[in-house]
């Protein structure tokens, strides 16, 4: 028998691998980081800073909110007996496989101005009167196309974490509740949402963090344009490092971003435990 | 409370499973009926066609004066309990007996006075501000009772709600199951694979196997009066021997046996032989060569020749007891017929 202490520091021994790994992927960035941050007093006065965080939130929030909604949708289909249900998952997924910027060239030509697809199905339904729209090229629709884009690629990842969380639902208690009165209506109410919560805050943290930190779609699809109505805090942290050279109001930037994401997370994870307690 | 009747319920998953061929019975206004049979056997699919929960490809199923074949289970006006009892893990204990109510859009003091009722009636007055996570499986299994009575329905509908309580809880809980039905008078349909269960519990016993009624009748009939050899062999622990009736001959008894011998399997029960360590007129010897001491009785596996019996005997065995002498009890014996294995009438 070995004695305690020997024994904690063989435990300790088997966690050095992942330790010095975490180190060297995220405590030494994250210090050099805050050692090269310089500028913070230009911070409030920065207003491409103030713009680009705006856009980011407003790009979060509706990339999120319509992809928990579609995607808990999804999820819910996804889990009901159909045939051919295999295939169907599959299908769904495709969107989430493929590369981000070879997606965001396809939806760049679907928002061609002259040519793309989905002015012209626009006005084929008549919605519109002309199938000539610049997409892209207007501040509003830029933004809306950054969105939908968005949305049809990770919908399936948000539906893929919500098919978890919905498969550990026993069926019991939808049965026991249809006894009880309740419609498909007040199950979802009664069961499905309460039950569901913590899957929805995780998923939510997940993929605001990844909305959050957008940077290929949107740098494939509008370039941060036009005039920087959507350009998101990512490309504005690329341009200042890359373009304009300025590390470290860049480490700045990215001290902002990440302080912001805490946030975000903090306040999911707040109101879910609150519920939940 | 309500009458339940089940009318020619069939009921076929894919093309070719056949899970319930014909059944039929009936439980009377606060009567107790259990469904009793193995594994497999179509209890859990009868019961779930009953709540309204699955759907029959064809019969009828009657509560009181009405025709519930294709109503949804809402308005069947009955409850569950479910095996795993089906609470609602984000609700307090109060909520789950009362959601029912609440979903039926009672009035706030009407749930509030039920609720408390049912709570006094099974003894959860402490816990009903706890979750069901804090409870233990004889808490929950209480408060899933008490949502099931709290609506007073027509018929509470019970899908082995025992089977996941230890075995001290259980007899306890069985006791308390069985006072709580003859006070409130309620119709009840449970489902079991444990025939201890459905002997104490039941006023009637419904025993299934491969989808198909054996027997239907009270506790009594079905042990002592068992219709077929499945039935007598399914109750009792250990089962009621069944022995070709030549071999019964073979081996000196001479019992009346009703037709040709060839033709019959004789039935007793292990508690029935007439059984002693000392010789006796028309006693068989047997070699006894298992001796199973449960403390409250012994059962004994004997031989003679070809012919192996178990015998249920109450209180002790001498140890060197290594000969038993048997007699078979005349008003005892159950005759079945051995190419169909029905009782012989």
């Amino acid at each position: 028998m070995k004695d305690e202490g020997t024994q904690v520091w063989i435990n300790w021994s088997f966690a050095v691998p992942a330790l010095v790994l975490m180190g060297l992927v995220n405590v030494i960035p994250i210090g050099q980081a805050f050692y090269f941050a310089d500028g913070f007093s230009a911070l409030p006065l920065d207003t491409r800073l103030v713009s680009s965080l705006k856009n980011t939130f407003v790009f979060t929030l509706a990339t999120v909110l319509i992809e928990l909604v579609l995607g808990l949708a999804m999820a819910m289909v996804l889990l009901k007996p159909l045939p051919g249900r295999g295939w169907v998952r599959a299908a769904v997924l495709i969107p989430w496989a493929l590369p981000t910027a070879i997606m965001a060239m396809a939806w760049q030509w679907i928002f061609n101005a002259e040519y793309g697809v989905m002015g012209d199905l626009l006005y084929k339904i008549g919605l519109v009167s002309s199938p000539q729209i610049a997409w892209l090229a207007k501040p509003g629709l830029a933004m809306a196309a950054c969105v939908l884009a968005d949305v049809w690629k990770t919908t399936p990842f948000m539906a893929l974490l919500l098919m978890s969380g919905l498969a550990n639902i026993p069926d019991e208690l939808y049965e026991a509740a249809e006894i009880d009165g309740a419609g498909p209506f007040r199950q979802f109410c009664f069961i499905t949402l309460p039950l569901l919560k913590p899957t929805i805050a995780l998923a939510v943290i997940f993929r605001a963090i990844q909305s959050f930190g957008v940077f290929d779609l949107v740098w494939v699809l509008t370039g941060g344009g036009p005039g920087g109505k959507t350009q998101m805090i990512a490309l504005y942290v690329y341009d200042t490092v890359y373009r304009y050279l300025d590390i470290g109001y860049g480490c700045t930037l990215t001290l902002v971003m990440a302080g912001c994401l805490a946030l975000m997370s903090g306040v999911v994870l707040l109101v879910a435990g609150r519920e939940e307690a | 409370m309500a009458k339940v009747t089940v009318k020619d319920i069939r009921k076929t998953f894919g093309e070719t499973t056949k899970v319930l061929e014909g059944i039929s019975f009936e439980a009377n206004d606060g009567e107790f009926v259990s469904l009793l049979g193995p594994s497999g056997c179509g209890k859990t699919t009868l019961l779930r066609i009953i709540a309204g929960l699955e759907y029959a490809d064809s019969g009828e199923i009657h509560i009181g004066d009405k025709e519930v074949s294709k109503t949804p289970p809402k308005d069947r006006d009955i409850a569950m309990v479910f095996q795993n009892y089906a609470l609602y893990p984000h609700l307090l204990v109060s909520e789950n007996i009362g959601m029912g109510l609440k979903l039926r859009k009672y009035p706030e003091a009407e749930i509030k006075t039920r609720t408390d009722d049912a709570a006094r009636m099974l003894d959860l007055q402490p816990l009903l501000d706890r979750k069901p996570a804090a409870l233990s499986g004889g808490q929950r299994q209480r408060v899933a009772l008490a949502r099931a009575l709290v609506r007073r329905p027509k018929v509470t509908l019970l899908d082995e709600p025992l089977s996941n309580l230890d075995a001290v809880l259980r007899e306890r809980t069985r006791g308390e199951l069985k006072l709580l039905f003859r006070k409130i008078n309620g119709t009840a349909i449970y489902v079991t694979h444990d025939q201890v269960e459905a002997m104490t519990l039941s006023d009637k016993i419904v025993v299934l196997n491969k989808g198909r009624i054996q027997q239907v009748g009270t506790p009594h009939e079905i042990y002592h009066e068992p219709q077929n050899t499945f039935v007598a062999k399914f109750l009792g622990a250990p089962p009621m021997n069944i022995i070709p009736a030549p071999q019964i001959l073979e081996a000196g008894f001479s019992p009346e046996v009703p037709g040709e011998a060839k033709d019959r399997l004789l039935g007793v029960r292990p508690e029935d032989l007439n059984i002693s360590v000392d010789s006796s007129d028309g006693a068989i010897a047997f070699d006894v060569t298992l001796r199973e001491a449960t403390g409250a009785q012994t059962v004994l596996t004997i031989k003679a020749g070809a012919l192996e019996l178990r015998a249920n005997l109450s209180g002790d065995w001498p140890i060197n007891g290594l000969k038993a002498f048997v007699s078979l009890p005349a008003d005892k014996l159950c005759w079945f017929d051995a190419s169909t294995k029905e009782a012989c009438s």
